[in-house]
């Protein structure tokens, strides 16, 4: 018992310990699964909110590591039947790359600090699968936004190994975004996007005609584990402070 | 003369000594191979093993995939493998079962994806074999092989030496 209550200490100190690391800026992070069944596949859905101390505006970022539950990865899905190549996605926009790149959409949001005041940009956001980085897969994140700052963004993401009870983490770069020359940098405020096949749908040559084909998206593993399929982003600002959310999507009696 | 027929019995010892030398490093080197090892008239063989096979999906069990097809090479034979794919990496069980057995390896990759198309290469263990087979063992075969992103039906070649 003893042992127990001093290991509960140390556990209880250390937790207090991490939570300053991450106290300028803070985060709130939200997913679900459509559909929610345990051995489906489904399409993760994810939404990302900053928020900077005493209701300021957030600091840019500078990355952010999104964190998939063990057996809950991209690798094993028939998403990104194409890769896109980023510098194509820039020049030309979607029309750039193929329709069979695309794995999810979204939207996001964006502040700029003027004065005492802040200017809030919408952006339409589309995940699509890039070209393979160092033999990893690669999602790319293109953002497009059009007042008060027009600007087209790609923030590549790749897709690597994790540890228990992840899977796999997205770690992906946010470049700095400059509103006007000497001006402050873009803040994202609000991410959210999908990742999976709903209302997607790829066409692919069969015996010399053109067929749909609809994608699997992540597969959700039979046995869902105590307290839910876990979350979580890890959020780099360039002010070089860190914060962390976790979100855990709860079993349903389907799983 | 006492001199010289002195001599010759201290190079036959050396001689005897270097054959009794030679005879203890041979010996176990013989017994690894397994050539005297096991039954009498039972000799360890060695099977340089060229195999391809077409697989298609079965079923998932988690994020594996369970796959089954047929091999042509060295063991015409059925084929069933579980692969997990990871973000850079593939992992697989494959067992191809010739007559009266099965030779079962575990695969470790490498792994790559272009557009529709993911590559995988790397090596090859066997692990296990059972009936005529039993005792079947190689490391360091080469794997490789190609999987369908719309389908998940797997190309897979490979090529080693099987110790059997």
């Amino acid at each position: 018992m003893r042992f127990i209550g001093a290991f509960a200490l140390t556990l209880t100190v250390c937790v207090f310990i991490a939570v300053p690391a991450g106290a300028t800026q803070s985060a709130k992070l939200q997913v679900s699964l459509d559909p929610d069944v345990a051995g489906r596949r489904t399409t993760i859905d994810i939404s990302l909110r900053i928020m900077g101390p005493g209701g300021s505006p957030p600091a840019p970022m500078s990355s952010f590591d999104l964190r998939l539950p063990a057996d809950m990865g991209i690798a094993t899905t028939t998403l990104g039947q194409a890769n896109c190549q980023p510098t194509r996605l820039l020049e030309a926009g979607l029309d750039g790359c193929s329709a069979n790149a695309r794995i999810g959409f979204g939207s996001a949001t964006a502040v700029v600090p003027v004065g005492s005041q802040s200017i809030h940009e919408k952006a339409s956001l589309d995940a699509l699968m890039g070209p393979a980085v160092e033999d990893r897969l690669e999602v790319l994140f293109y953002v497009q936004a059009l007042e008060p700052v027009s600007a087209r963004l790609v923030l590549p993401g790749a897709v690597q190994e994790d540890v228990h009870p992840y899977g796999e983490q997205l770690d992906t770069s946010v470049p700095l975004i400059q509103t006007w020359p000497e001006g402050p940098d873009l803040a994202l405020e609000t991410f959210s996007s999908t990742i999976g096949p709903l209302h997607l749908t790829y066409f692919r040559k069969l015996r010399g005609k053109t067929v749909p084909y609809y994608p699997r998206g992540v597969r959700i593993p039979n046995v869902c584990p105590p307290g839910g399929y876990p979350f979580a982003a890890q959020l780099n600002f360039q002010d070089g402070t860190h914060t962390s959310a976790a979100y855990r999507v709860p079993c349903t009696t389907h799983s | 003369m006492r001199t010289s027929a002195g001599k010759i019995p201290t190079v036959m010892t050396i001689a005897i000594c270097a054959l009794a030398l030679l005879a203890s490093i041979a010996g176990p080197t013989t017994h690894a191979s397994g050539a005297t090892n096991g039954p009498v008239g039972v000799q360890a063989k060695r099977v340089d093993l060229i195999e391809s096979a077409n697989l298609k999906l079965i079923s998932e069990d988690g994020a594996a995939l369970v796959e089954r097809g047929q091999a042509a090479g060295t063991y015409d034979a059925p084929v069933t493998a579980t692969f997990t794919i990871h973000p850079k990496a593939v992992t697989a069980t494959v067992t191809v079962y010739p007559h009266g057995g099965s030779i079962t390896g575990v695969a470790q990759t490498n792994y790559v994806v272009q557009n529709s198309t993911g590559y995988f290469g790397g090596t090859l263990t066997v692990t296990r074999g059972t009936g005529s087979f039993k005792g079947a063992s190689g490391k360091s075969l080469g794997i490789s092989g190609t999987i369908n992103r719309y389908s998940f039906a797997i190309t897979v070649k490979a090529h080693g030496e099987v110790n059997l």
